[in-house]
């Protein structure tokens, strides 16, 4: 596949800069990122889009918007589930701009890092502008949001930590099955409306609201596993053995100029890139959610997103590598040849496929504490999350993710203060922390999910940093 | 709007300032380095002979009857070629005296023909006929007439008129050059070895006239009649055999059947249905080294030592049956000599001879791969081409190579490989050893042979090489290879029968460590 390098550039680009709201394990804005990932019952205005619609409400302004200035909504995490900046400096970091040589205890040491495999993770965010009006309760809320999404997902095989120490040993075999990678750039226009529900009857809750938001999306690239069951073996007397069924699905703008296979004789062109790419593949999503409070103290709140799926139509293929080949003359090209194509497939023009949206499910609540001006100092929010995703789609998980997140206010001078936990999901546990400052028609926040890169920045395995800024009115 | 800011900027300072200080990420990732076996399978193949000798004029595939075919090695057709020119000729000179009295009539005389050739027909391309007329009369000329019935010159019956002066003696000749002779019909059988000649002579007075007539060395184009026997003399001739890298095999081959074929024909320059009989005498085939060693003779029998054939081809089979043929090639001789008398018309017979007539003899060899050969050995330097500067970086990256060869050698020879490798100055970096038996060269097991030197069962043969870093460093710098072979039939000097179909089965695995960087990974 002659795609390769817009894949990595995919890749990389995605792993370097700014996570996404797709999915369960993405985030959406710097204070649920201090939360821990936690929001889902207490976000607010803009920032309620893609999380629960119905808190698109849960705003003391009539307008609010947030736009590149004065800050962008940006918010970066990146990287791996196995190896520590540290671990990477001391492997890779090399010894005067010299390769560094392994004794055989590194080589044991960087095997047991990925003895489980390894996920390499990325998502980039960009919310070019979103804005949410409140109207009257009777009406209820509107919002708009334009929103890039490129999330990455790759897995490496735990069978690599083996193949690092060992080599391909006689009589040896290596499965790849937990192999995965996928990697989409998708772009939403999304329209959210929110209303309070009185016409229900009640008692239990001082208020309940509905929301839904409806989205028309562009995807621009997408490359993912559709299958994955492949071994490597070395026999007796080192013949080597391919046993392959794998598939993948991909699609490219017009402006990637990606050739396939079958399209090879194409004349070669370079991506232009522009503000506005031609899709490869149009869908529709919609998000629906659902709160209610008691008393302004108790907060829930429950929501399904994206729901919907992708067509993706242009520049389509799926590469197959299939079957069972065994290399026992590598000296003969033909049997060099075949065990690369084995490993490398072929592509065929599929006319066109389907994927899902990063569809997910989202339980929230919180409760917030007035305190009295004696006994402790201003206000603490308490909130817990639990977030689902019904597939692995990048940045969606089916693995459960639970956080637990707290907000105080000391005083009036001093900003919020924020911290979280989260716990299971893709990513596994993560302290995050923040601020949040509040200054009238401006609200700035600022985050990190990983409390402990934050401490010691060279012994976590993840980097994270977000900050955003609204503009209410 | 300050404190705002203030609360904007402070913290951002503080955690950039935090991450910038406290964050280390190299600026320039290097892939580390480290060793680790790869193992691969280098070569699996078989391999028939006809596989791997490649097709050559010399060698075809023959019939054997049995179920596998064998070898039919054939030697190019040698030929030697005799020009049987110094046998169209009559040399010598013959006389007649007489005399002739002037206005008497003719006179017929027969001169004989040089040499004593009895011809009825011939060409000439030269030869001459004198004359001497004396004429005694003091006063009267005289003038003598002479014709030549059997002699026409550009399709006229020669005829001469020679004036003699009184007291005069005329003398010349007459040349034949061109000239066609036949026998006169009405020329008596008895002088049929003779020229007829017809003299008259007229004077004014009856004068008697003197006369000698001589024919002198008579060259022929063509002549039919009776040529006396005659050697043309003994002729050598030799061929070279081109047996190039053959010669290694010298004192240590035996064949089990060879054959060599010797044709002898007469080739006319123009049709000729009666052909002089040719004898061959004491013909000699002998073969020749150029090392010096003592020539060897092919012993042939008497009846094709010395023969008489005429006109149809003579056709001569030798075998181990009736010569040393086997012995003769296993000799391999870089030339072969023919050597013989050719006597033309040994039994005086009549026939027929043009100037262009020759006799060659055709020599070609063949033996079939029957054979047998005793610990030959052959050393012969190769290049192992042009390596890329990439792939020598990836040979020295291999700190370790270990190989594992098995074989399965349907094929009735033993080797054994020795195989040094040199740098681009020729000088040796290290001999291959082999770690199975720790010597420094390599054997290959024979396939079994019974009796009658046919394959039972392949050989099997399992041996293993190991490259330490250091030698690995050295083959980076390989440009030659000093590869000496020896061979051996089993058995030997019993022959083996070595057959297209026979096989050798060649599986080559093995372990590099490999050094993982990041040169090594483009």
């Amino acid at each position: 596949m002659k795609n390769i390098k817009v894949i990595i550039v995919l890749v990389i680009t995605a792993s370097a800069t700014l996570f996404a709201q797709f999915g369960s394990e993405g985030t959406t804005d710097a204070r649920r990122m201090a939360l821990g990932n936690t929001s889902n019952a207490i976000s607010k205005g803009v920032f309620s889009i893609g999380i629960n619609p119905a808190n698109i409400l849960n705003s003391d302004e009539t307008v609010n918007f947030s736009t590149v200035l004065p800050f962008p909504n940006l918010s970066v995490k990146a990287g791996t589930n196995f190896i520590s900046l540290n671990d990477f400096n001391y492997y890779f970091g090399g010894n005067n701009g010299q390769s560094k040589v392994l004794s055989q205890t590194d080589v044991q040491n960087l095997s047991s890092l990925m003895s489980g495999g390894g996920l390499i993770f990325g998502n980039v965010n960009i919310d070019i502008f979103s804005i949410g009006v409140k109207l009257a309760p009777s009406i209820g809320a509107f919002g708009l949001s334009v929103n890039d999404v490129v999330s990455s997902n790759l897995t490496l095989p735990s069978a690599l930590s083996q193949i690092i120490v060992n080599g391909n040993p006689t009589n040896s075999t290596y499965n790849f099955n937990d192999a995965n990678a996928s990697v989409w750039w998708l772009r939403d226009y999304s329209l959210t409306y929110a209303r309070e529900i009185p016409e229900i009857p009640q008692t239990v809750f001082s208020k309940i609201a509905a929301g839904i938001t409806l989205k028309m999306v562009q995807g621009f690239a997408y490359v993912g596993t559709q299958q994955v069951n492949s071994s490597f073996s070395t026999g007796s007397q080192n013949q080597l053995t391919v046993d392959a069924n794998n598939s993948f699905l991909s699609a490219f703008s017009d402006n990637f100029h990606v050739r396939y296979s079958y399209n090879i004789n194409e004349p070669k062109q370079n991506a232009q890139m522009s503000p506005f790419p031609t899709p490869a593949g149009n869908g529709f999503g919609m998000d629906f959610g659902l709160s209610a409070s008691i008393a302004d103290v108790w907060n829930f709140a429950v929501s399904i997103t994206d729901i919907g799926s992708i067509n993706w139509t242009k520049n389509t293929a799926i590469t197959n590598s299939t079957g069972q080949y065994t290399a026992n003359d590598l000296l003969d090209k033909s049997q060099q040849d075949s065990l690369k194509n084995k490993f490398k497939g072929t592509s065929d023009s599929t006319g066109g496929f389907s994927t899902n949206l990063p569809t997910a499910l989202r339980l929230g609540a919180s409760y917030k504490f007035n305190f009295s001006e004696h006994s402790w100092p201003g206000t603490l929010l308490l909130a817990m999350d639990i977030n689902k995703g019904f597939n692995d789609m990048p940045g969606n998980s089916t693995k459960t993710n639970v956080s637990l997140g707290a907000e105080w206010k000391p005083m009036d001078w001093i900003p919020y203060l924020r911290t979280g936990v989260s716990f299971g999901g893709l990513l596994g546990f993560h302290w995050g922390v923040g601020l949040g400052i509040d200054a009238g028609v401006l609200e700035f926040n600022l985050s990190t999910l990983d409390m402990q890169t934050l401490v010691s920045p060279n012994s976590g395995k993840y980097l994270s940093v977000a900050l955003n800024s609204r503009w209410k009115f | 709007m300050r404190n705002l800011y203030f609360y904007l900027f402070v913290p951002l300072l503080i955690i950039a300032s935090f991450f910038a200080g406290c964050l280390t990420i190299p600026s320039n990732p290097v892939i580390p380095q480290w060793d680790v076996d790869l193992n691969i399978p280098v070569v699996n193949r078989s391999y028939t002979l006809s596989d791997i000798i490649k097709k050559q004029n010399y060698i075809s595939i023959q019939d054997s009857g049995l179920p596998s075919n064998i070898y039919l090695i054939q030697s190019n057709d040698y030929s030697v070629a005799k020009d049987v020119t110094s046998f169209v000729q009559a040399l010598g000179s013959q006389s007649t005296n007489d005399n002739i009295v002037s206005g008497a009539g003719s006179k017929t005389l027969f001169v004989q023909f040089p040499g004593g050739v009895t011809i009825t027909n011939a060409v000439f391309q030269s030869g001459t006929l004198t004359y001497s007329f004396t004429n005694p009369s003091a006063t009267d000329n005289a003038t003598v007439t002479l014709d030549i019935p059997g002699i026409t010159i550009n399709g006229q019956v020669l005829s001469k008129t020679i004036p003699v002066g009184a007291s005069q003696t005329a003398a010349g000749s007459i040349n034949f050059a061109d000239a066609i002779y036949t026998l006169p019909q009405n020329q008596p059988a008895f002088f049929s070895n003779s020229l007829e000649i017809i003299v008259g002579a007229a004077s004014n007075t009856p004068t008697v006239i003197s006369l000698n007539l001589t024919t002198n060395d008579f060259f022929f184009k063509s002549a039919t009649g009776l040529i006396p026997a005659k050697s043309l003399g003994v002729k050598s001739s030799s061929f070279s055999l081109n047996i190039k890298n053959a010669s290694n095999f010298r004192d240590k081959i035996a064949l089990k059947n060879a054959n060599l074929t010797l044709d002898a024909v007469y080739i006319p320059a123009v049709n000729n249905n009666n052909p002089f009989p040719i004898e061959v005498h004491n013909l000699t085939i002998t073969g020749i080294r150029n090392d010096g060693a003592p020539p060897l003779q092919l012993t042939i029998p008497d009846s094709a030592k010395t023969f008489i054939f005429s006109g149809a081809n003579k056709h001569f089979d030798f075998d181990a049956s009736n010569s040393n043929i086997t012995s003769f090639i296993s000799y391999l001789p870089d030339s072969i000599s023919v050597s013989a008398e050719y006597i033309m018309n040994p039994n005086n017979a009549n026939g027929t001879v043009a100037k262009g007539d020759s006799v060659k003899f055709t020599a070609s060899f063949n033996t079939t791969s029957f054979l047998a050969i005793s610990n030959s050995s052959t050393s012969d330097t190769t290049s192992f081409g042009n390596i890329s500067d990439k792939d020598r970086t990836k040979i020295r990256a291999s700190q370790s190579v270990n190989v594992s060869v098995n074989i399965q050698n349907s094929i009735p020879l033993n080797t054994t490989v020795r195989i040094t490798i040199l740098d681009s100055t020729y000088t040796p970096l290290f001999t291959l050893i082999n770690n199975t038996t720790g010597a420094d060269s390599f054997s290959v097991a024979p396939a079994s042979v019974d009796g009658t030197g046919e394959v039972t069962a392949p050989g099997s043969t399992s041996l293993t090489i190991l490259l330490d870093s250091t030698q690995t460093d050295k083959f980076s710098h390989a440009q030659y290879a000093v590869v000496t072979t020896g061979v051996q039939t089993p058995g030997s000097p019993t022959p083996v029968a070595v057959r297209p179909s026979d096989a050798i089965q060649i599986q080559v695995y093995g372990g590099v460590k490999f050094r993982i960087n990041n040169d090594n990974l483009k």
